[in-house]
């Protein structure tokens, strides 16, 4: 290298250094020039410097050939060498599939941006970037994270299906603080419809729009959003809940809304709207596997309308509807319940009702048959009770066919909180919490109690818990009358509840739970005197069926200690006892 | 009994159960039916192919996967959790690794390769390109034209 470069600036030297000789003789590359006058001499010097820059700029164009040859050089050999590399000996469809997964799990949209595939991944090396950028699947889910990149995904994603998940971040994870991705989330919202004017053009290939947060009155229905959706397969929108206007109002003017999306979403299977109204005439409402709406008030749509929806979702799996609206009823077209045509429903797992009025749970569930395996979970709102919230006695099992099913029951009575009537499944439980609100009505959780085992039949129920806090009223006569109607039960457990064990004395004219084995008592300040009369008429007593064989007492304070124990083993009866008594 | 013989010429003899959790193996069983002929093997060396049946006979009382189970996946969203055992035969070096993925590849394990390659995955997730290069001890091979376009990516990722 140094002979080279020697050799060169001999060359330069010679070339371009002028030499003097005498006072009118210069040579230049060894060529004499006669000079009498200055401006020949200035003539010459301008030519010399003109050679020289020439000669700089063919040696800088020489030194960047060199080095642009030399480092592609050096980059072929680091790929070589790279390739000799365990990691490298895969086929590259297998490390896309790598990738993929790297890229598809959860974790990976809640990275910094840095250290989140696929960006990390095709700037590893030269075979693992093109790798990366030949996978559109790879660049298929944009999130709120990763939304500024558009320019590198939309166009990777050539025509692979996009999902589109502006979702805030939760938690705070490897170092990424949250508060900058809701900041970021937020700056999306705030500048909403403008923030998803990139990605409106690829429309047709949107498989996933999942918006939370959204402010009110910003989803373009008829603009932006008025184009075939022909692959969107789940639609997620949630409008941020506002105190003073947490409920979307069907108006005349969103009756156009049922042109979203041009009306075409034909794989449109996971429909979920919080605080967004879209008619119930819409046909994006067809063919679902998954419903959930909230927040809405249908002010033009009807019921009959929400029927009809169930009606076009055969194959729908979930159902929930929170907060949901629908007009009063006036009679006008609405058939009585028990006559319209009941839709089956056969791959429905779970329903979900919460603060819906009443009436509308009623009719919903009156028109709808569900396997026995659904789940139904059902919140009312102020004091609906049992009656008013499931379809009539007559049907109910042929609508629910799970409740045959059910085996224990929790009743659960307090007066905290607001929730009148909770869930029940169907494996083999049923939990219904009557939280009377406000204590509001009175006569509530006596209303809700006797109307289970006819309004709610269990006819294969086995094991009972009544569980009462807060003092709510319950008499012996509601208590009665659900025992009337729950005659299978073999186990029973009353909390907080002394003067119920009244009920289970059998008399001539009272025969409670005739197949009765178990009772446990906990936390009751039931006493010897209140005791004994109940198990004398169920062990050896004229009434007696012979099925009641062991009692539990947990915390009753007064039952009067051991020898009341020995005496009610003396009846022939199992008595388990925690030892608990006033000291 | 199943003869297998590697590229290495060392000979496997294994039960049919666990030689077929390989669907090359099992095809290949299927096609030339009740035989003592060794089957060779000449994508898989010895050491590679005792871990690979150490794993078979660990499952081999487990269903196969169907094609069915395949389009069932939801190709949005992916796990890569690995089991219990699993994650302990896959605590290899990274030349075994990914000869068992290779090989896995070749022999038509499903699971195995899903083990393999969710492992090499949880291995890069998180993780920065530098980082990665360091993991598998990769240089950057990047011309400066493509370093230039990577720098503008980043600026994009930057700009808020």
């Amino acid at each position: 290298m140094e002979t080279i470069m020697s050799n060169l600036t001999a060359q330069l030297i010679q070339v371009l250094s002028p030499q003097i000789f005498g006072d009118h003789v210069i040579k230049l590359a060894d060529r004499p020039y006669k000079l009498d006058d200055t401006d020949k001499i200035d003539e010459l010097c301008s030519m010399v410097e003109f050679d020289l820059q020439a000669a700089k700029s063919a040696l800088d164009s020489v030194i960047n050939s060199v080095a642009t040859h030399t480092m592609r050089a050096l980059c072929d050999v680091r790929i070589h060498r790279n390739r000799l590399r365990p990691s490298f000996r895969l086929p590259n469809e297998l490390i896309a599939n790598i990738f993929e997964l790297v890229e598809k799990t959860p974790e990976n949209s809640t990275q910094m941006l840095p250290a989140r595939a696929p960006m990390n991944v095709s700037q590893v090396s030269t075979l693992w970037r093109e790798i990366a950028l030949n996978d559109p699947n790879l660049w298929t889910s944009i999130s709120v994270l990763n939304a500024p990149l558009h320019r590198a995904f939309l166009p990777r994603s050539k025509g692979a299906p996009l999902d589109i998940t502006l979702v805030p971040l939760q938690g705070r994870r490897f170092g990424h603080p949250y508060h900058h991705t809701e900041a970021v989330h937020d700056k999306i919202m705030s500048m909403f419809p403008y923030s998803i004017g990139p990605f409106i053009r690829h429309l047709d290939r949107w498989r996933t729009l999942e918006i939370d947060g959204l402010q009110p009155g910003t989803f373009d229905y008829g603009g932006a959003f008025a184009s075939p959706a022909p692959r969107l397969e789940t639609l997620h929108v949630n409008v941020k809940w506002h105190e003073n206007n947490h409920s979307a109002v069907e108006s005349a003017i969103s009756r156009g809304s049922s042109h979203l999306f041009g009306g075409q979403t034909p794989r449109l299977r996971d429909l979920t709207l919080g605080g967004l109204c879209i008619p119930l005439t819409s046909p994006i409402y067809h063919d679902l596997n998954k419903l959930s709406l909230a927040n809405i008030n249908f002010d033009h749509s009807s019921i009959n309308d929400f029927i009809a929806i169930l009606a076009a979702c055969p194959l729908l799996k979930m159902l929930s509807l929170r907060g949901v609206e629908f007009p009063m009823f006036n009679g006008d077209g609405i058939p009585p319940f028990g006559l319209t045509i009941p839709i089956h429903m056969l791959r429905l797992e779970s329903i979900d009702f919460c603060w819906m009025d009443g009436d509308s749970v009623r009719r919903i569930l009156t028109a709808v048959r569900v396997p026995a395996s659904a789940k139904l979970h059902l919140v009312a709102s102020n004091d609906t009770d049992l009656r008013g919230l499931l379809p009539p006695t007559a049907g109910i099992l042929d609508s629910f066919p799970f409740l045959a099913n059910i085996r224990r029951l929790h009743v659960y009575t307090t007066a905290v909180g607001c929730e009148m009537f909770d869930y029940g499944h169907s494996l083999s439980r049923l939990h219904v919490r009557i939280i009377d609100f406000d204590r509001a009505d009175a006569t509530l959780v006596e209303r809700v109690v006797s109307s289970i085992g006819r309004e709610l039949p269990l006819p294969g129920l086995e094991a009972l818990t009544l569980e009462r806090t807060g003092g709510l009223p319950l008499g012996v006569a509601a208590f009665s009358r659900m025992l009337h109607g729950l005659r299978s039960i073999t186990f029973l457990k009353l909390v907080d509840s002394t003067t119920l064990v009244e009920a289970l004395i059998l008399t001539p004219t009272s025969h409670m739970c005739p197949l009765l084995e178990m009772l446990h008592l906990h936390r009751s300040e039931i006493t010897r005197e209140d005791l004994l009369p109940l198990v004398t008429s169920r062990i050896g007593g004229d009434q007696s069926s012979g099925h009641f064989r062991s009692i539990k007492l947990t915390e009753c304070k007064l039952v009067g200690g051991a020898g009341v124990v020995r005496e009610l083993e003396g009846c022939g009866l199992s008595v388990e006892w925690d030892g608990c008594m006033v000291e | 009994m199943v003869n297998l013989v590697t590229s290495d010429n060392e000979s496997f003899t294994v039960e049919k159960a666990v030689a077929s959790r390989s669907v090359l193996i099992k095809n290949m069983l299927e096609d030339v039916g009740e035989s003592d002929q060794p089957i060779p093997l000449p994508n898989v060396t010895a050491s590679v192919l005792k871990k690979v049946l150490e794993y078979c006979d660990h499952h081999k009382n487990e269903p196969m996967p169907t094609s069915e189970d395949l389009a069932a996946e939801d190709t949005r969203k992916r796990t890569t959790d690995i089991g219990e055992w699993d994650q302990k035969f896959i605590q290899v070096d990274q030349e075994m690794l990914f000869e068992i993925i290779l090989a896995a590849n070749y022999l038509d394990i499903k699971p195995l390769l899903d083990v393999g390659c969710k492992t090499v995955a949880n291995m890069i997730k998180g993780k920065t390109p530098e980082e990665i290069r360091k993991l598998f001890n990769i240089v950057n091979d990047f011309t400066p034209e493509e370093e230039a376009q990577i720098k503008k990516e980043n600026e994009w990722a930057e700009d808020r």
